[in-house]
């Protein structure tokens, strides 16, 4: 029933309307510059689905930001908005690269699920941090998680640096040692000699439903919804708003590394220091679960849709007739749109609930209190 | 500011209805206000004064019904037209921007400019000029959050005066403020009046309505019981229109056969929001079988005592025992598990999650029993049974069954569901807070019959109520607070509204109280006479 009220038409009308607004936007930008945009979206859309090809690479990009998006959809249904993805996704990425690099004794699958495992773990622990900072010191977990993003990155950097810990020894380069193979994402589908797609896509729709189940079946995912809806009710109700705050930073925590885990164990050979300040999938993760409406399968569209955008905009770069530099520009545009179309209806929403809120306390009391 | 012709009426209500569903919260109103006077308005909670003031002030459109200003009809659009039209409203809680200074807020949104600038001296100019007129002292370039709340209800008051008010809409103004701060807004209001401006004032505090009124008007549920000067007026007299003199709503109860007592309190301090001293050392018993019911007026500490109690709020001293078992200081869950049943006064903030359907309200407190949860998993069929069976004894109406939005629920069917739950939780004490408040008849018929079924099955009983007929027709014993003390105790059945209604207004100092030998007849326990009001 959950899952059937999320297909509500209504609810999608508007992410769909963005995207559309967004495109349109783009296309606008695109004939301004003195290009045929419908044929730039034709590159684009080949890019993303023309092919078998564009198809994996969408699915690979897809995979992360969908568990990202997932990590953002759980903190803010127990009412906190987690922008430590980046963060949580680095601490993942680092354990997940240290057991795949390291804990060779583990026999076949059971080594990258390990890694997974560890990841996961590792990054909720991050999340679960800022968590215990919010209810023991009231510190805000928008502002904490940010820090905590910084502190990820120098602390990778640390340890992949030259004579770090996890820097590979004897070697002049800051990255560790090779990943050993049991310890990748194993490949499942291969449409060309260049691409790959792994079980990443996989294990985000495992980890989607997952989250769905927990957060609509289970106990845990009722604390989390009655303390992110109404904590005063959840208070009454018996429930421990600082377990859930707790709890609930560390699922996200947790999302986010298994995202770290899947970009770096499906795509890269070995961790390396470079790739620690340029990682995207955490604010990634902010878009698809705003796109997603913070919901499960929101997120899964959501990140498809994101994942469709990045290997599009490869499309529209190897496309002759166009700028190179117009794709990745472009795509960023269309994707700031769209952030910006599902972003301003939520944030209106909030605000006219907030205006007729502070209003209603004098004009619903009656109507419904009947405290005039 | 406009002067009109001192005693001519300039501001009237005719026949004003205004209806929320099926609830009448105005009903058939006549009001007038006269230039230059102080009309107070009186009534009890949710006698419908707000929902009045707010159709003065454009936030609310009369259903039926006529007012005009200066004899002709107006249309108020809003608040933005209600200030052109020269109304201006101090609300309970202020509407001041706390970053912003004294005179930016005030200012706001009619700003003094110089080119595309804010022109702020020009501002406090102003502001000052008119804080010494009206010897409403302020620093004007000081920030909202460092002054004090009398200082924020003098900003507040300068903002209506800066906007040109000649009619001063004052809502409940002396709610939240010290007995100093109370007599000197009193003291401004004398001056204003003086002035040529023409205030309504919404209370129920009688002191401050005798000493400042020149007209009053009292209020009951929703219908206008008189207008009368405030020559020959006692608090008394005050209070009788209040309360009103009509039947009690029936209730079908025998005598209550108290046994063992199942809440004790003794000697409890609790602090509200602002840190200060809301239950101030109460002491009283519930027994097993019987109805306690908890009489005062709104804001002396009941909704601090009942949060104690369910552990919603931390006590400072004293101690709580629920059928033996020492709860003081246990969480919410503890306390739930020990043997409460809460009926909370607020079911949109805390009785149910609005958001939430039936079936998911009806376990709110059930997420870690056996009965509903296996492995932490929620057995959807035993939550969904359960919300059925209650939603059909007791006559939850909803659109979609049990599937439907709490929120989308009407007041009663709402507070009828808490109810459920909370009994069907089979209590050893259950506390209905405001069980009542803002349902329709019928269901408060219904809520009351269900309330002495339970105390009659041998739970026991706090009802804390702003109602008094609702005290006094459940009430087996009714105990009053008074800022936030125990001040008397009553036998239900031998008490009747004046003289509850004067121990609920603190009854001056405490020595004035009619009968007062009375009571102390009626005292069941011996902390009340220790206790000096």
């Amino acid at each position: 029933m959950n899952l059937l009220r999320r297909f509500d038409p209504e609810a999608a009308l508007v992410p769909v309307l963005a995207v559309v607004a967004a495109m349109l936007v783009g296309m606008v930008l695109i004939y301004a510059i003195g290009y045929d945009g419908i044929y730039a979206y034709g590159s684009l859309i080949n890019g993303a689905v023309g092919s078998q090809s564009a198809i994996a690479a969408t699915m690979l990009r897809a995979a992360p930001i969908i568990l990202t998006g997932l990590s953002v959809m759980i903190a803010f249904r127990a009412g906190l908005f987690n922008i430590g993805g980046t963060g949580q996704a680095i601490m993942g990425l680092l354990v997940a690269g240290t057991i795949a690099t390291h804990f060779t004794f583990l026999p076949g699958a059971s080594h990258w699920i390990v890694a997974l495992v560890g990841a996961a773990c590792a990054g909720g622990l991050w999340g679960a941090l800022a968590g215990f900072l919010k209810v023991a010191r009231g510190a805000n977990e928008v502002v904490v998680t940010i820090m905590l993003n910084y502190v990820a990155i120098r602390f990778g950097e640390y340890l992949l640096g030259l004579g770090g810990p996890l820097q590979e020894k004897g070697s002049d380069n800051p990255s560790s040692a090779l990943f050993a193979d049991s310890g990748r994402l194993p490949k499942i589908w291969s449409p060309d000699p260049f691409t790959e797609v792994n079980i990443g896509i996989i294990v985000a729709l495992v980890v989607a439903t997952f989250a769905w189940f927990l957060v609509a079946r289970t106990s845990i995912g009722f604390q989390i919804r009655a303390v992110g809806l109404q904590p005063d009710a959840a208070e009454y109700g018996g429930m421990s708003v600082t377990k859930v705050t707790v709890i609930g930073m560390f699922m996200a925590g947790a999302f986010s590394g298994l995202g770290g885990a899947v970009q770096t164990l499906g795509e890269l050979d070995r961790l390396q220091k470079s790739e620690l300040s340029v990682i995207q999938i955490g604010f990634a993760g902010i878009a698809v679960a705003l796109l997603g409406r913070n919901t499960a399968l929101g997120c899964v569209f959501a990140g498809l849709l994101m994942g469709a955008l990045d290997s599009g905009a490869v499309g529209i770069q190897n496309d002759n007739a166009l700028p190179s530099g117009v794709a990745t520009k472009l795509i960023g545009v269309i994707q700031g749109v769209i952030v910006l179309f599902v972003g301003a209806d939520v944030i209106f929403r909030r605000l006219s609930a907030r205006v007729a809120g502070g209003f209603g306390k004098q004009r619903a009391g009656p109507a419904s209190g009947g405290v005039a | 500011m406009a002067q009109a012709t001192p005693g001519a009426t300039i501001l009237e209500l005719k026949d004003v209805s205004k209806r929320f569903g099926e609830f009448y919260a105005n009903r058939g109103v006549n009001f007038d206000l006269r230039a230059g006077e102080v009309h107070c308005l009186c009534g009890e909670n949710g006698a419908g004064k707000s929902t009045m003031m707010n159709m003065l002030y454009g936030l609310l459109e009369p259903t039926e019904g006529t007012i005009s200003m200066d004899g002709a009809p107006v249309h108020i659009g809003g608040p933005r037209h209600a200030i052109d039209l020269g109304i201006g409203m101090v609300h309970q809680h202020f509407m001041l921007i706390p970053v912003f200074t004294v005179a930016e807020n005030i200012v706001l949104a009619d700003e003094p400019t110089q080119g595309m600038t804010l022109d702020i001296k020009a501002a406090e100019a102003r502001v000052r000029e008119l804080s010494d007129r009206y010897g409403l002292s302020v620093d004007p370039s000081a920030r909202v959050q460092d002054i004090t709340v009398g200082q924020q209800q003098r900003a507040e008051i300068l903002k209506a005066l800066y906007r040109r008010a000649r009619i001063l809409i004052l809502d409940e103004p002396t709610a939240v403020l010290t007995p100093q701060e109370i007599e000197e807004l009193l003291r401004v209001i004398g001056l204003l009046r003086d002035e040529g401006m023409s205030i309504i004032m919404i209370t129920h505090k009688l002191k401050e309505v005798l000493s400042i009124a020149d007209r009053i008007s009292v209020l009951r549920r929703g219908e206008m019981v008189g207008t009368v000067p405030r020559e020959g007026q006692t608090e008394a007299s005050i209070a009788n229109m209040m309360v009103g003199r009509d039947v009690l709503l029936k209730v079908d109860k025998t005598e209550s056969i108290p046994e063992r007592p199942v809440l004790t309190v003794q000697d409890l301090w609790v602090k509200d929001d602002r840190d200060l001293d809301a239950v101030r050392g109460a002491s009283f018993e519930v027994h097993a079988g019987e109805i306690v019911g908890v009489a005062g007026i709104d804001g002396n500490g009941q909704e601090e005592l009942v949060d104690a109690i369910a552990g919603l709020r931390p006590i400072q001293r004293g101690r709580i025992t629920l059928d033996g078992e020492d709860i003081t200081g246990l969480s919410p869950h503890e306390v739930s598990e020990a043997g409460l049943g809460h009926i909370p006064q607020d079911r949109h903030r805390r009785g149910m999650v609005l958001d939430f359907d039936l079936r998911e309200n009806v376990m709110l407190h059930d997420w870690d029993k056996r009965d509903m949860v296996r492995f932490g998993i929620i057995d959807r069929a035993a939550s969904a049974e359960r919300a059925e069976t209650l939603c059909d004894m007791y006559d939850v109406r909803s659109g979609g069954g049990i599937g439907s939005r709490a929120g989308s629920l009407s007041g009663g069917n709402q507070q009828k569901l808490v109810i459920a739950r909370e009994i069907q939780r089979d209590p050893k004490l259950l506390i209905a807070a405001q069980p009542t408040r803002g349902v329709d008849i019928g269901a408060i018929e219904f809520i009351h019959r269900r309330l002495v079924e339970e105390r009659d099955a041998g739970t026991a009983v706090l009802l804390v109520s702003l109602e008094m007929s609702e005290v006094l027709s459940l009430s087996d014993r009714i105990v009053v607070i008074f800022e936030g003390e125990i001040v008397a105790e009553f036998e239900g059945g031998r008490v009747d509204e004046q003289r509850l209604g004067m121990a609920m207004i603190g009854s001056g100092d405490g020595h004035s109280v009619p009968g007062q030998a009375g009571i102390g007849g009626a005292l069941a326990g011996p902390e009340v006479e220790e206790t000096p009001a």
